[in-house]
């Protein structure tokens, strides 16, 4: 009842152009090499101009990636960017690889934080005949406040099947 | 009527309540939508107490320039950090004020809803109830009356209907009574026709006699009787002709007649009919009557009673009757007798009806009571007396020749 209250109030909020209509997406594509499965996933349009104000602001913004593969397990892989307004460097960390990216491009930041690149899945030999069913949605999340708002409270999805094994591109 | 409309207060009341307390529901939904916690905390907590840590900073003696200048930078940049949740605050709070605002709409709109659906079955149950009866009506239920219903203009309806349905009734009552009433008059003048030929041979067969005999005298006695025989048989001839133009409406032949006198003459049975007669009658009384129908009305009337005496074991009846002045120009004759024991039904059909309790009885006698008093422009009426006898009044008035309702 409440998504549905909220979904009519956003169209009617959009229509009237009261609210901005914030449409992020998200795309993946799995591949294999012969020993494991991967995975890369990209976030398009999910820093609109709402994020941009909190972030540099000097709040920190986490766009997260949740990885779910048939049922073997869920990932939640955090993208945290920040922005020092002292320096004016863009701070990215990447969750999976623990790695730290500095750049003062706003536009470099954001693309390493929208990528996820090469996430490992699952080794080849793991993989079933049935196939491999995955999917990755995004959530933008902000220490103190409720950032699910900048989306519209939506949540970007993508979903990719293979029925066979043998159907993973390499 | 009443009943309605209490119920309707009370829905009324019950919707309001609703609507208040939905009213009071979203108002605190909104409320509460509307406290964005981070940034109520945000600026409402960290940005003064960043801006006063800075102040703080700046009067602190034991800080080095440098230090002091650091902290003042990161309180500023708590208050900036603070100020950038606003645009997420402002966006959560327009999308809630909506959120609200849709609530409101869509539960005043389910009270409206609720208050017009109430409204319009109380409105409407009447006119239910009104349409139920008529198919009750339609499906040939012709006694059926309407209750009575709630509202002044419903109940009005039903009022009116529940009138249209007693005159439909009484025409059909009519019709079916002149329905009868034609079954007979074509039996009448079946009889009339075929007794009345031979009535007026044997008439002019006396008459011959009476002229043969007349030649030769002494046959006086022999005369008298083939005058008698010639006069009764034209009196029957009369009689016959007279009771199918009864039974055809005809008009009377008004005369001015003593009405005492003429009760009288019809009181003068012989003794052998069984008839013992008390008469109370207002003397001096003229009015301008048809002599002969009104006699053979009271004698149909008292051949009634002393043919329902001869039912209950044909003891001599006591007939009493009773002559009154009624209005300027009316009379009341009433007749009663001390047969009792008469059933209730038969009272009520008695007069309705070309209705008889003997074997072979037509009902004509009291049938024509009924026409002769409407011609006279009055009325007969029946009543049952405590001991169940029946007392039959007849109002008559001057004024005779009362249109032939049935045309023949």
């Amino acid at each position: 009842m409440d998504t549905l209250l909220r979904s009519v109030v956003l169209g009617i909020g959009m229509l009237f152009g009261i609210i901005r209509p914030e449409a992020p997406a998200v795309s993946c594509r799995v591949y294999r090499d012969d020993a494991a499965v991967f995975l890369n996933a990209e976030a398009s349009r999910a820093f609109p101009q709402e994020a941009l104000k909190l972030l540099e602001s000097g709040n920190e913004l986490d766009l997260v990636f949740l990885v779910s593969v048939d049922d073997r397990g869920e990932w939640s892989l955090p993208h945290s960017l920040r922005y020092d307004p002292l320096t004016r460097i863009y701070t990215v960390g990447i969750g999976e690889t623990e790695g730290v990216h500095r750049t003062d491009s706003r536009e470099a930041a954001l693309s390493i934080a929208s990528r996820l690149t090469g996430l490992r899945l699952l080794e080849v030999a793991e993989l079933e005949p049935a196939g491999l069913s995955v999917s990755v949605s995004c959530a933008l999340e902000s220490p103190g406040t409720d950032a699910s708002v900048i989306w519209n409270y939506g949540r970007p999805e993508a979903r990719v099947r293979f029925t066979a094994a043998s159907g993973i591109p390499r | 009527m009443k009943g309605g409309g209490m119920r309707f207060r009370t829905v009324l009341l019950l919707a309001f309540c609703l609507t208040l307390l939905l009213s009071t529901a979203s108002s605190m939904f909104f409320v509460f939508r509307l406290i964005d916690r981070s940034a109520v905390v945000a600026m409402d907590e960290e940005a003064p107490r960043a801006l006063e840590d800075a102040v703080e900073a700046r009067r602190d003696p034991s800080l080095s320039a440098g230090d002091r200048l650091d902290r003042i930078t990161e309180d500023l940049l708590a208050v900036r950090r603070a100020y950038g949740r606003l645009g997420v605050a402002r966006k959560r709070l327009l999308i809630g004020t909506l959120e609200t605002f849709l609530l409101f709409l869509l539960a005043q709109g389910a009270v409206l809803f609720a208050l017009s659906w109430a409204a319009s079955a109380l409105l409407t149950r009447p006119l239910a109830a009104i349409r139920a009866g008529l198919e009750r009506v339609e499906a040939g239920e012709g006694g059926y009356r309407f209750p009575a219903l709630p509202g002044r203009e419903v109940g009005l309806i039903g009022a009116r209907l529940n009138g249209m349905l007693e005159a439909i009734a009484e025409k059909e009552r009519l019709i079916a009574e002149q329905a009868r009433l034609l079954g007979w008059q074509e039996t009448a003048s079946f009889l009339a026709h075929q007794i009345k030929n031979p009535l007026a041979a044997l008439s002019l067969a006396a008459r011959n006699l009476e002229l043969i005999l007349s030649a030769r005298p002494p046959g006086a006695a022999v005369g008298e009787n083939l005058e008698l025989i010639g006069r009764e048989s034209r009196r029957m001839a009369d009689l016959i002709t007279r009771f199918r133009e009864t039974v055809r409406f005809p008009q009377a032949r008004p005369e001015r007649a003593d009405m005492a006198g003429l009760v009288e003459s019809a009181t003068a049975l012989p003794p052998a009919a069984g008839a013992v007669f008390e008469t109370d009658l207002e003397r001096g009384l003229t009015l301008a009557v048809d002599r002969d129908l009104v006699r053979e009305s009271l004698l149909n009337l008292f051949t009634n009673s002393l043919e329902a005496a001869g039912a209950s074991g044909g003891r001599p009846v006591r007939i009493r009757v009773a002559l009154r002045r009624e209005g300027a120009a009316g009379c009341r004759i009433t007749v009663d007798d001390d047969v009792t024991g008469v059933p209730e039904d038969i009272c009520r059909r008695v007069l309705h009806e070309a209705f008889s309790t003997k074997a072979g009885g037509s009902g004509l006698g009291l049938l024509f009571v009924r026409k002769v008093a409407a011609l006279h422009g009055g009325s007969v009426a029946v009543r049952r007396a405590g001991d169940g006898g029946l007392v039959f009044t007849l109002r008559l008035k001057e004024g005779c020749g009362v249109a032939d309702p049935g045309g023949g």
